[in-house]
């Protein structure tokens, strides 16, 4: 036990995790912090506009029709188009052009440009943009004016009205045309629940790829942690020592429980620092609600899980696949003679870890996701889960086949 | 003689050969996997019609100061910066350089295709090499714990001026491999020999990662011009690689320690760059460096990016790194000849 403390304190070495701190302190501003607020931004600035996180508020994480009924969409609808044509009524511009209501407004800003002359483009182009800034909110980048304005707010309801009404159309074709028995699967199962989930439809895939940016900070930290334990003791000659006895011998296994054991740690404690910010941000509120369902853009979620569940799912596949990379840097570190060839063979085993990272956890168990449709092809429930537990696996069995053998090997 | 010995360490280890040959593997996959006819260059003859020709480089400002609602000083910047392009936009305009076919509709993809993903690749890799030769290089009579004999001496401390010769020749010659053996792949695979003299400014082509904007470059190349001075620039990527290893070795006694601090100079110059803001700058300066230069590499000779203010950035962006790499490995090398090894 002793021992294993000692390798323990040696692995946690200060200056190793001052490195890693201020690593993730740059990670957080260079990329998280910015895909925090562009989730934000979008609970009222997405195709939506604000309209479906009031629904999840009114109704909660599903949509019943008769809340459907009662949140009213062509209502919605037909007051705002009201406010738009008072508007088209009372400014000039307009009448000038013939336009005396919204869907001739709208005819207009479809006009085939293509035969106009360079001239009466320039005199189009002026006269949509004075238009647009009285309807869509302008093009001075003022966010909250281009939601609050009557054109955009009336292209979220018809969005919205796309997804929890018209949204029968959209899942057939996945029926009739999709060669994934598991996405044709979840699309009848998404039909009978009527595309009633409530939850934001950016909510998995903006957290998945979170996701993905903290596992490869955090594979990186583990690396970083675990392979300089045998390339010090290999540079100093203290191996020597060390197999000069059966006791002596037995360190290379509690180095290798203690490599484990740190990764694990750390990866929690990195996972767990970088997950509170997003769930504590808004996400949070979405802990117990289902996530299956469609969202144009954004592909189908394929498993009835809630949230919560999928977070838990994101931050094991992140822990096996540094657990993983521990157990091949633990591996490659007693191949290498020295720190440099360390490095060099870890960057590609490195970039290989990330690189399945990355697959594997941005927009895990979704019918977007690539290893599931290109490796998989839509035919393996969980892929991506797997995937990572099968690295964990084949690096656990390497690393103990390792340490089996330094029991007996020849050191000269 | 003494260059010979230093070259075959570096040129021979087995760890940079087997790298070296890893990446090839990888490169060949990379493209392999790609699918793109050049044979099918489809046009229509209609559309050829010269987008330079009334172009307005201010529509471009406007999308990146609304896109990063810039205001002030950083606004008037990256203005400024599309004022001073639409004077080549109009030598374009009456050059007619936008006529060219080259693939088409085609275009943008194997554009994007050589010029970012495996010019790219090339590029990441030397680059990789290079450091970790440096790094090798510099380690090496500490891994082997020889130094206290070679260094106890005047002339074995001046071994440091060899390594430094020698590290730059072995990235030469695996920077020089991996371009070569990778292109061959290349143009085995896609037949880029009906385009070389075809201008890449041509209106079937879009910026890299922003299809809604042309390729504009501040001068005018053929796609052979461009493939050249792109390796060129590659090239002495690779070598601003080797002396920052080389710098980092010669200061840094312990490989470990150099080998982690070359890693964090790299990871700073990519993390940093992206927390300074839009239109400063401090933004343009951080995308002289390096690895800022190969994460801009498909915009090379263009106008860039909005974070992006100067004129050929990437020429100076090399100018810059080289020259300051340069004069840290000369005064590492100068520290290295008075340090106590104790």
């Amino acid at each position: 036990m002793r021992i294993f403390m000692l390798e323990l304190k040696k692995l946690w070495n200060w200056r190793v995790l001052l490195l890693i701190l201020a690593m993730g302190v740059l990670t957080w501003f260079a990329f998280l912090a910015d895909a925090l607020d562009s989730y934000e931004s979008l609970k009222t600035h997405g195709i939506y506009g604000a309209y479906q996180t009031e629904m999840f508020e009114l109704y909660g994480d599903t949509l019943e029709p008769e809340e459907l009924a009662d949140f009213d969409i062509p209502g919605k609808k037909a007051e705002i188009t009201a406010e738009a044509n008072a508007i088209i009524a009372a400014k000039p511009v307009f009448a000038e052009n013939g336009i005396q209501n919204i869907e001739e407004y709208q005819a207009f800003q479809n006009r085939n440009i293509r035969n106009m002359s360079d001239d009466e483009f320039e005199e189009y182009d002026k006269t949509l943009s004075e238009m647009s800034s009285l309807l869509d909110g302008g093009e001075d980048g003022d966010l909250d004016a281009f939601y609050g304005s009557p054109g955009t707010r009336l292209q979220c309801l018809e969005a919205l009205e796309n997804h929890y009404i018209d949204y029968e159309d959209y899942l057939t074709t996945y029926l009739q045309n999709d060669q994934r028995p598991i996405v044709v699967e979840a699309a009848a199962k998404i039909i009978d629940m009527d595309n009633g989930n409530l939850i934001n439809y950016r909510l998995c895939s903006d957290f998945s790829l979170y996701s993905a940016v903290t596992a490869v900070f955090a594979l990186v930290a583990v690396i970083l942690l675990i392979a300089p334990l045998l390339a010090v003791d290999r540079f100093r000659r203290i191996n020597l020592l060390q197999y000069s006895s059966s006791i002596g011998r037995r360190i290379f296994r509690i180095q290798y429980l203690a490599a484990i054991i740190s990764a694990l740690v750390l990866t929690a404690l990195i996972v767990g620092a970088f997950y509170l910010p997003f769930l504590l941000f808004d996400a949070g509120k979405y802990w117990g609600a289902h996530i299956m369902s469609l969202s144009f853009g954004t592909g189908i979620q394929l498993f009835d899980i809630t949230f919560g569940q999928y977070v838990l799912t994101l931050a094991g596949m992140t822990i096996m696949l540094c657990v993983g990379a521990a157990c091949f840097a633990f591996v490659v570190a007693r191949c290498s003679s020295g720190f440099v060839t360390l490095m060099i063979k870890m960057v590609p085993i490195g970039a290989a870890l990330s690189a399945i990272a990355v697959l594997a956890i941005n927009t895990a168990q979704n019918s977007n996701n690539v290893l599931f449709t290109m490796v998989f092809r839509g035919r393996l429930s969980y892929a991506e889960a797997l995937v990572c537990c099968a690295l964990l696996i084949s690096s656990l069995v390497l690393s103990a086949l390792l340490v089996r053998h330094e029991r007996n090997v020849d050191v000269t | 003689m003494l260059f010979w010995f230093e070259l075959k360490k570096t040129l021979l280890a087995p760890a940079i050969v087997g790298f070296a040959a890893l990446c090839l593997i990888v490169n060949a996959v990379i493209i392999f996997s790609y699918n793109i006819s050049v044979d099918d260059t489809r046009y229509d003859a209609a559309e050829l019609n010269d987008i330079f020709d009334g172009f307005d480089t201010g529509d471009i400002a406007d999308t990146y100061v609304m896109r990063n609602a810039l205001s002030g000083a950083e606004e008037e910047r990256v203005r400024a910066k599309y004022a001073d392009l639409q004077r080549v936009v109009d030598e374009k305009g009456a050059k007619d350089e936008s006529l060219s076919r080259y693939f088409g509709e085609n275009s943008t993809y194997l554009h994007e295709l050589l010029f970012q993903v495996v010019l790219g690749a090339i590029t990441i890799e030397a680059c990789a090499i290079a450091l970790f030769v440096a790094l090798i290089s510099t380690g090496y009579e500490n891994a082997r714990s020889t130094e206290s004999i070679i260094y106890a001496s005047k002339s074995g401390r001046n071994i440091l001026r060899t390594k430094l010769v020698s590290s730059l020749a072995t990235a030469s010659v695996f920077f020089l491999l991996l371009a070569v053996l990778t292109l061959a792949l290349f143009f085995a695979r896609f037949d880029w020999s009906a385009v070389w003299g075809e201008n890449v400014s041509s209106l079937f082509n879009s910026a890299v990662n922003e299809r809604w904007k042309p390729f504009i470059t501040w001068r005018s190349f053929t796609v052979q011009e461009l493939l050249l001075e792109s390796l060129g620039m590659a090239g002495g990527l690779a070598f601003c690689f080797t002396l920052l290893g080389f710098s980092v070795g010669a200061l840094i006694r312990n490989s470990y320690t150099s080998c982690v601090a070359a890693a964090m100079a790299c990871g700073l110059m990519f993390v940093v760059e992206p927390i300074a803001p839009m239109g400063t700058i401090w933004r343009s300066v951080l995308n002289l460096t390096p690895v800022q230069l190969i994460v801009n590499i498909g915009s090379w000779f263009t106008d860039g990016y909005g974070d992006i203010l100067w004129a050929n950035f990437e020429g100076l962006g090399l100018a810059v790194s080289l020259s300051t790499l340069a004069v840290l490995s000369l005064a590492a090398m100068h520290w290295f000849k008075r340090r106590n090894l104790l």
